[in-house]
């Protein structure tokens, strides 16, 4: 152990002492974390819309024609509140169930249509708007703002539906006049107002008032809201961005870490050190052990420096600090592997150029340059494939996605085959001599 | 050509063959190598040194044929290579670390830790002239500072065989004479060195045993004066009278000298005795080799 931990002590002590690789490791992090953290509260969100969970409490027509509506266009990536159970039976999610999706990332924002939406909607200026309630992170204020938008948009939508088709509106009117009639508790003057309003809708129509974000949900003359939105703050544990700009930092510290190893046992190669390291008493297993110790060790000791730098200085509260420590380590494990399979490379300039490329490009399609809540379906899929999304999905879980011990297993499972593999399979692929 | 003639032997090669592919590197080589003694290992490039020296300490595995350290087997467990210094020929320092790191460092891949480790390195830097120097970054080192603290790297375990390939490698003669010098204190210490290298002036002075290698073969083994007789060729007697010289080969020049010495008309005699080169190019060819 005294030559692994030697190798390894080495290992740090040279990285240490090369300020590039220093920077890529720990000071190309920091910047990506705190520039993006900084930006990312103008995030715009969707490319290929936003997903959302609706739920429909009111089960009426006009609140299953609304949930179509919502899945008309790109908007919005709408996904029913049903969630298949293991047993192959169907659960429909509550409230809860949904607010807990958002939490953890799996949906970006959950709709609920209560009951009564559908009465609601069959009121046209006087008395309580048909309301949506939305649950979305508070400090996603732009894609907040985007989703309140977009449903405003859609009610105004069926206003116009309403006002083009006479048949519908001439329903609509009456039905709201005998509402109005049957209401005693509404103010004289506004039956005064509304009565003959809707009486003479057709003359009216022609020059409706621009008045639709009046105050008040009273339906007086002066203006009326088609839609109320409620705004349920979902406080994903990631209560400022840089809870998601830090795991992609990091991210990029264990990308650095595990070029700047890889490329360094390339080196011991090529530069006869390894020569020396194989003829003295340390193994084989010793030496490849000592570089992926040290690989280890840098990379637990820069997550867990931007981690407490993050805590402290971007207020970034994990979840849960053992889950996130569980996380780490199985991230430094896998790309220890990483490390390992840079390290088959014959040359410093071939692990150098194609090892990064290799890396860049599992980090484009892992998340770590574009969020991968906003990549689009295929991108989201292609994922899956790289040690990235998982590295990040992992941080994420212990860092604001609240995962539970059971949730972390899966991401914090592969990380820990990727390392294993990589590792197995570099160790045997490695070229012991540079001939 | 007696290989065998030294009872206490601390490095035996039997029967050693190694190809690449087709191309045979070391084809049936055995030879023993005792306490105490600095043999040289000459060859032209490509001749099979470094592929030997690998497989003597480990590095490559031999097709066939055996490697014994000391009576204590192959030197392929670690153990046993802890008993050998190797100082290879291409410089394999940590330029970012200091003298004193790289010695600290390869001390500890040798067991050594502590007070024993420090003082070690110390001692080691004053053996090759680096205690000045300690703290310094190997970076910052001149070629000969360099190559003397690739040797000192080899000698810090304090090794019973060091394994020196081309250690005085492109260095000025200061650095040179130190190496050699120190060459010279570890065989009076009772160190066994197997140097390798093409100054042979260097292998004539210092080795008590030389064994000549050529495309993966033994060619000659044996010491200078006993290579030079068997290999070297005949003296050769230069005979000058005025603008002209006359060459006389002969087994034995001062039977020349006392008729050229007679003769009025001598301006000059030169006596060219064989020498180690002699032997080498007489056994391995004048042919330029890659």
């Amino acid at each position: 152990m005294q030559r692994v931990l030697a190798i390894a002590g080495k290992d740090v002590r040279l990285l240490l002492r090369d300020r590039g690789g220093l920077f890529f490791t720990v000071g190309l992090p920091l910047l990506f974390a705190v520039f993006f953290g900084v930006v990312s509260a103008g995030f715009t969100g969707a490319a290929e819309g936003i997903d959302v969970l609706v739920i429909d409490e009111d089960h009426t027509d006009a609140s299953r024609a609304f949930v179509d509506r919502l899945k008309e266009g790109e908007d919005f990536r709408v996904y029913p509140n049903v969630a298949e159970q293991p047993d192959g039976s169907e659960k429909t999610l509550t409230r809860d169930d949904a607010a807990a999706l958002v939490r953890s990332g799996k949906r970006s924002a959950f709709i609920v249509l209560p009951a009564g939406f559908g009465d609601a909607s069959r009121r046209m200026f006087w008395g309580d708007p048909m309301t949506i309630i939305v649950g979305v992170d508070p400090s996603q204020k732009a894609r907040a703002g985007m989703i309140t938008g977009l449903l405003t948009a859609r009610a105004y939508s069926r206003m116009q539906d309403l006002f083009t088709n006479p048949a519908i509106m001439a329903e609509q009117s009456r039905r709201a006049i005998d509402a109005i009639n049957a209401d005693k508790d509404m103010p004289a003057a506004t039956r005064a107002v509304l009565v003959p309003f809707l009486t003479s809708l057709d003359t009216f129509s022609k020059g409706l008032p621009n008045a639709a974000h009046a105050d008040g949900a009273g339906g007086a003359a002066g203006g009326f809201q088609p839609v109320k939105i409620e705004t349920v703050p979902i406080t994903l544990k990631k209560s400022n961005p840089y809870s998601l700009t830090f795991p992609q930092g990091i991210l990029w510290g264990m990308l650095g870490a595990a070029a700047g190893f890889g490329i360094s046992l390339v080196a011991e190669r090529t530069r006869g050190t390894l020569m020396r390291l194989r003829a003295s008493p340390a193994s084989p297993l010793e030496i490849l052990a000592g570089k992926g110790l040290a690989c280890f060790l840098v990379i637990v000791e820069m997550a867990s420096a931007l981690l407490i730098l993050a805590r402290l200085v971007f207020g970034v509260v994990p979840t849960s600090v053992p889950l996130l420590a569980l996380a780490v380590v199985s991230c430094a494990l896998c790309f220890v592997g990483v490390m390992m399979l840079m390290s088959m490379f014959k040359t410093e300039a071939a692990a150098g150029g194609g090892g990064w490329a290799i890396l860049l490009v599992l980090a484009m399609i892992g998340g770590g340059m574009i969020p991968l809540e906003i990549m689009g379906g295929f991108l989201r899929t292609l994922s899956t494939f790289s040690p990235v999304s998982w590295a990040i999905r992992a941080m994420e879980g212990g860092l604001w996605r609240d995962f539970t011990l059971q949730q972390m297993l899966l991401p914090c499972g592969i990380l820990i085959g990727v390392g294993i593999i990589g590792t197995l399979v570099g160790a045997a692929g490695f070229r012991w001599s540079a001939e | 050509m007696d290989a065998f003639r030294y009872p206490a032997r601390v490095l035996t090669l039997t029967n050693l063959r190694k190809s690449f592919g087709r191309h045979v590197a070391v084809e049936g080589l055995s030879l023993s190598i005792a306490r105490g003694e600095v043999f040289g290992f000459l060859g032209p490039n490509g001749a099979g040194k470094t592929t030997s020296i690998n497989m003597a300490v480990g590095l490559l595995t031999p097709d066939s044929g055996t490697v014994d350290l000391d009576g204590r087997g192959p030197p392929t467990t670690p153990s046993v290579r802890a008993a050998i210094g190797v100082a290879p020929q291409a410089l394999a320092l940590y330029d970012d670390l200091s003298a004193a790191e790289n010695l600290m460092f390869f001390g500890r891949l040798y067991g050594l830790s502590g007070a024993a480790l420090a003082a070690r390195a110390r001692h080691v830097l004053g053996l090759v002239g680096l205690e000045d120097r300690a703290r310094g970054r190997a970076s910052t080192f001149s070629g000969g500072m360099k190559r003397r603290l690739n040797l000192a790297v080899a000698l810090m375990p304090d090794p019973p065989l060091l394994l020196l390939d081309e250690p005085t490698a492109g260095v000025d003669p200061q650095s040179r004479n130190n190496i050699l010098d120190l060459v010279r204190t570890l065989r009076e210490q009772g160190r066994t060195v197997v140097y390798t290298t093409h100054y042979m002036e260097e292998a004539q002075k210092l080795c008590d045993r030389v064994a000549v290698i050529d495309r993966g073969r033994l060619l000659a083994l044996g010491t200078v004066d006993e290579l030079i007789t068997m290999h070297g060729g005949r003296s050769v007697v230069r005979i000058e009278r005025g603008t002209e010289v006359r060459r006389v080969e002969t087994a034995d020049p001062m039977l020349e000298l006392p008729a050229a010495l007679a003769d009025r008309a001598t301006t000059a005699v030169h006596i060219d005795r064989p020498d180690l080169e002699s032997v080498f190019l007489n056994l391995t060819g004048r042919s330029l080799r890659d």
